[in-house]
């Protein structure tokens, strides 16, 4: 995995938090908080959590709708964080919604849509219409649809007018914000296959956002869980969803529904998650999971726990992985 | 599905617009009182049975004639058929809407769309100036400034236009502040987008039937504020068949003349109703096609 197409170095958003009749800043809000990631090519790395945890933050931050706090942005072997919004990096990265339904204009028309990329980034007039019919083939639909309105669209077919847009300048990393959320489980499951079917074809990488654990497991090579705008395990799918070490990824994939005894049973044993995820003004000190970790013991209370290395994938970041610190409290069983 | 080519999709549309409209009997009968007019303000000289009656015309040997087959309207103290000076009276308040809301409608959106989309110290100093604006009555405020520079229809209409914006950027200031959080906005600027572009080609056209039906309700009360104007003697000057002005002169000869001002006062009525009419028709209309 060398030469990461894309790195996140202790990436963080402070939102301040104002009150009052002059907007004194008050305090502030950690959404994003010293966040490690890497994207390799061709790569579709999953970030999973509660709303709330800060990754749709993370997914704003890196294609330039919010301006990090801290940390730095590495693209291709080279430091972006001051380019973010540049229209150089907004060609490289592209991003696709969580709802189609807004994320159409109502009042233009698919092609209308569709030239907005083209045109920014200088394409010659002559060539769109071509470049329409190939972007709308490429996600499946006929050419007729240039001239169709949103309102004239069905969800999943709106879904594929916004990857074309995304697709539209030849980006090499695309973040999906939820792309399927807002759709029927059937047109799911068609959106996720051409997701996959034009990763294969133009090499492209993912940075999946998603609450949806199934999904993430069938789609995602690597998976981060975040919890309060901190990443509380990373690792391959299989290390994520076969092996979890972290109570909280234990708690969130107990929590998943299931269809029959046999899935029951692939299930870790695990109290679901109790509670609510605290607000991110009011960060629980220590370990921030402990107010909701069935494990807590009193050096959670006081010590924020590191990153441990479990594998050469896989991480968590938990006391009970620090055999001096955990002494007796038992170790969590997959 | 896509059997039909595009052109016939948008006819179609039209075609169904067109339809739920006829549906609302008051709206097409305002259409109909609005196209009425402006046909009959633009066809004035062939319209109107006596054009030469505009002027400085004067027949004191039929001065306050009652409404008759000749004169339908009667005749004022000038012995003027009143409604050929009605039929020329509606050019003056179409000129009026058309200047005021041509001035005032484009300011009034392109302040509310940045403010609604720029926020910060941008929102704070246009909304603060329209509130400024909104805390004086129109009226005073038009009376003040017409006596200020000299009582002319010129004068009238700047001042009219003066105080009408401030509506326009409170309506697009708080569409835009929603509408900015909408994800095509956010996907315009991923995909690289100016300001430019995010204003006029993706908020704009999202306003168009708020201003729209706005306008339309707007032109009723120009109307009727430029009439106030001209009534008090600050709008168009005698001669020139303001329908104001007619109000205002023939409420000398009340109560015995009384067509000499309430023709006028109907006319007023007509287009005032008119716009409304349509106003609350087209609402109806687009609040359907938006939701």
């Amino acid at each position: 995995m060398s030469g990461n197409l894309l790195e996140l170095n202790q990436l963080s958003k402070r939102f301040p938090v104002r009150k009052g009749l002059f907007q004194r800043v008050v305090g502030h809000v950690n959404a994003v908080d010293g966040v490690d990631l890497t994207i390799g090519r061709g790569e579709i790395v999953g970030l999973a959590g509660e709303s709330g945890s800060g990754k749709s933050t993370v997914a704003r931050m890196i294609v330039g709708l919010l301006t990090p706090t801290e940390g730095t942005v590495t693209f291709d072997g080279e430091d972006v964080s001051k380019q973010l919004g540049t229209l150089a990096f907004k060609r490289r990265v592209q991003m696709v919604f969580q709802n189609p339904g807004s994320s159409l204009n109502p009042r233009r028309s698919v092609a209308d849509a569709l030239k907005v990329p083209l045109r920014v980034h200088g394409v010659p007039s002559s060539t769109w219409a071509e470049r329409i019919r190939s972007l709308l083939e490429m996600v499946e639909l006929p050419a007729t649809f240039a001239q169709k309105y949103p309102h004239e669209l069905s969800g999943g077919q709106k879904q594929r007018v916004a990857i074309a847009r995304a697709l539209a300048v030849q980006p090499e990393l695309i973040v999906l914000d939820e792309p399927t959320s807002a759709l029927d489980v059937s047109v799911q499951a068609k959106v996720i296959e051409l997701l996959l079917r034009i990763r294969d074809e133009l090499d492209l990488a993912y940075l999946f956002i998603s609450h949806d654990l199934s999904l993430m497991r069938n789609f995602s090579d690597r998976v981060g869980v975040m919890y309060l705008g901190k990443l509380a395990e990373m690792g391959t799918s299989d290390d994520l969803f076969l092996r979890p070490q972290h109570p909280y990824t234990q708690g969130l994939l107990a929590s998943i529904p299931v269809v029959s005894e046999a899935e029951e049973a692939l299930k870790p044993t695990q109290r679901h998650l109790k509670g609510e995820i605290p607000s991110p003004a009011n960060v629980p000190s220590g370990c921030r999971f402990r107010t909701r970790c069935p494990h807590a013991f009193d050096a959670c209370r006081e010590v924020a726990p590191t990153f441990h290395e479990l594998s050469a994938t896989h991480a968590s970041r938990c006391h009970l992985h620090d055999p001096a610190l955990a002494g007796s409290a038992e170790p969590t069983k997959a | 599905m896509s059997l039909t080519t595009p052109r016939a999709d948008r006819l179609r549309a039209v075609r169904r617009a067109w339809y739920r409209f006829r549906r609302n009997p008051a709206a097409v009968v305002g259409l109909a009182m609005v196209l009425l007019v402006f046909v009959v303000a633009i066809f004035a000289p062939l319209v109107a049975p006596f054009p030469e009656h505009v002027g400085g015309f004067v027949d004191f040997r039929n001065r306050h004639q009652p409404p008759s087959w000749t004169h339908p309207f009667g005749t004022d103290n000038a012995g003027r058929d009143i409604l050929s000076r009605v039929i020329f009276g509606y050019r003056i308040s179409l000129t009026l809407v058309v200047f005021v809301l041509g001035l005032a409608v484009p300011f009034g959106v392109l302040l509310g769309l940045l403010a609604g989309y720029y926020g910060g110290w941008v929102e704070t100093v246009i909304m603060r100036l329209t509130d400024v604006f909104l805390a004086i009555p129109a009226l005073v405020m038009a009376l003040a400034i017409t006596a200020a520079l000299s009582p002319t229809l010129l004068n009238s209409m700047i001042a009219l236009a003066l105080l009408w914006w401030n509506w326009h950027t409170r309506l697009i200031y708080t569409t835009v502040a929603s509408l900015k959080h909408e994800e095509y906005v956010e996907a315009a600027k991923v995909a690289g987008a100016s300001d430019f572009h995010i204003l006029f080609r993706e908020l704009l056209p999202n306003c168009v039937s708020v201003i729209s039906v706005k306008t339309t309700l707007d032109a009723g009360f120009v109307i009727l504020i430029g009439a106030g104007l001209s009534f008090l003697g600050l709008g168009a000057q005698p001669p020139t068949p303001d329908l104001g002005t007619m109000v205002s002169s023939g409420a000398n000869y009340l109560p015995e003349y009384w067509w000499g001002s309430i023709f006028p006062g109907l006319a007023i009525l007509f287009t005032i109703l008119g716009f409304n009419l349509l106003g609350d028709g087209l609402r109806d209309l687009l609040d359907v096609e938006v939701n």
